[in-house]
């Protein structure tokens, strides 16, 4: 889509990486025009007006001129900071995983109403009470399915019968749920519980309110997220890289220390 | 492609290009212009230069206390009597603790960390000279650690990453202030910035 030589947009910024002397390349997603990589100018300066606007994971008013290589950031308007995330680690790793998911999973500028609002729901709800595990996982699925990648939960993906509880695996390669007569460990398909293939059924259709009737025990949760994040390598074709830190997250903060300082 | 297809440079001239073009900020346009200057340079000006890179990489080591770039070891800010041994600002880059040298305000030591958090590009604490500062914490010497980190997002990770790290290694933890830039405009300041500065306030008895 050709943009106009000046245009406004919202977006939230998903990250900043240094370029040249004192700018930063942006990549922002929008709600009409999708994800973008834009240039920040001077923003590394003690000054800058500009600066705290885009910072990652906030929700800003852009005002923008298109370029040749990239388009230019020429006002930023703050609309929401998302303070509490970045003042919580634990809470601060996790929406970076969730950021770099969304922009690993999505094309550039292909307009994504969907996406931007759900992970603007999901950084808002990362900041509520409630199962917060549950609600990553709910996030993997709901960008998977953005993005047209929801494996299939209900049959087997091969013959397309209704997987029987107890016989069945999941397969990443195959995209999704397969019965024991056409999927084998040994070809890499992994043993799923019925409990785990339910949540995930559960998460598909669910909405983010219903989250919270949900209870999910401890090894389930293990289960889950490795089963979707053994899935997003698949899609991906590489690790998120974020994903280590939030291991981290969730042990609390004496495992935060590296391996050689517990040593020590 | 730095060099044509149809009109090869020479290879010394191609293999300048290259190397040059590795460099942070140097495009392929900037990379051949900066060769074919040069070329054109006198001869005893281009040996000067490439004398500087080699004395760079042959007599600048990184100082085993702080982590500084140093000529000799401990660097002279570590060897320093003068300065007060008791406090440790940590910094995430060489060019930091030039910058808050240069304001001739503060007399304790550094450490610099080469980096900072960066969950989305990978670079956690094993990356960091993080072993190092908990290292220095140790002997219970240290009374202050200044958190120093940038305050931007990576910056503030790192700081708070770090607080809880070494909560238990020494008494006083303190972060720089973050608020309002000299000169700057209330007006164009956002939501972070202002609360930050708001959180900060100090009595005022100019």
């Amino acid at each position: 889509m050709t943009r106009p030589r000046l245009y406004s947009t919202e977006a939230l910024v998903l990250r900043a990486a240094p370029l040249g002397e004192a700018d930063r390349l942006l990549t922002l997603l929008t709600p009409a025009l999708g994800k973008l990589q834009v240039k920040a100018r001077g923003v590394r300066k003690t000054a800058s007006k500009l600066a705290g606007h885009l910072e990652p994971l906030t929700r800003s008013l852009l005002h923008l001129a298109r370029g040749q290589t990239w388009d230019t950031i020429t006002g930023a308007e703050a609309r929401e900071s998302f303070l509490a995330l970045k003042s919580d680690l634990a809470l601060l790793f996790r929406a970076l995983y969730v950021a770099e998911v969304a922009d690993l999973l999505s094309p550039l500028e292909e307009p994504a109403p969907p996406v931007y609002a759900l992970l603007l729901e999901g950084m808002r709800a990362l900041m509520a009470p409630g199962d917060l595990d549950l609600l990553l996982r709910y996030l993997e699925v709901h960008l998977l399915l953005c993005a047209g990648f929801l494996p299939e939960f209900q049959q087997c993906t091969e013959c397309r019968e209704e997987v029987a509880p107890g016989r069945h695996l999941f397969s990443p390669q195959r995209g999704g749920v397969v019965c024991t007569s056409c999927g084998s460990p040994a070809h890499g398909d992994q043993p799923i519980s019925i409990n785990a293939l339910k949540v995930l059924r559960f998460l598909s259709t669910a909405t983010f309110g219903s989250l919270r009737a949900l209870r999910v025990p401890s090894a389930l949760h293990r289960e889950l997220a490795q089963v979707l994040e053994s899935f997003l390598r698949h899609v991906l074709e590489r690790e998120v890289r974020s994903a280590a830190f939030l291991r981290l997250a969730v042990l609390g903060p004496s495992s935060l220390a590296p391996a050689s300082a517990r040593e020590a | 492609m730095a060099t044509s297809d149809f009109y090869p440079a020479p290879a010394p001239v191609a293999r300048l290009i290259e190397e040059l073009h590795k460099l942070p900020g140097i495009g392929p346009k900037t990379a051949q212009r900066l060769t074919y200057h040069l070329v054109r340079m006198p001869g005893e000006e281009a040996l000067a230069l490439a004398e500087a890179i080699l004395a760079l990489k042959q007599k600048v080591i990184t100082c085993s206390r702080c982590q500084n770039l140093t000529e000799e070891d401990p660097c002279p800010l570590c060897d320093d009597p003068g300065r007060d041994w008791a406090t440790i600002c940590v910094v995430e880059q060489p060019l930091d603790v030039l910058a808050i040298e240069r304001t001739r305000g503060y007399h304790g030591l550094y450490h610099v960390l080469h980096g900072a958090i960066s969950p989305m590009d990978g670079i956690g604490a094993e990356e960091l000279r993080v072993r190092e500062l908990l290292a220095r914490l140790k002997g219970g010497s240290v009374q202050e650690v200044i958190l120093a980190t940038n305050p931007n997002l990576q910056g503030e990770a790192t700081a708070m990453y770090l607080q809880r790290l070494m909560a238990p290694l020494v008494p006083r933890i303190t972060r720089l202030a973050r608020g309002l830039p000299v000169g700057g405009d209330l007006e164009y300041a956002d939501e972070v910035t202002l609360i930050r500065s708001l959180q900060g306030r100090q009595e005022f008895s100019p």
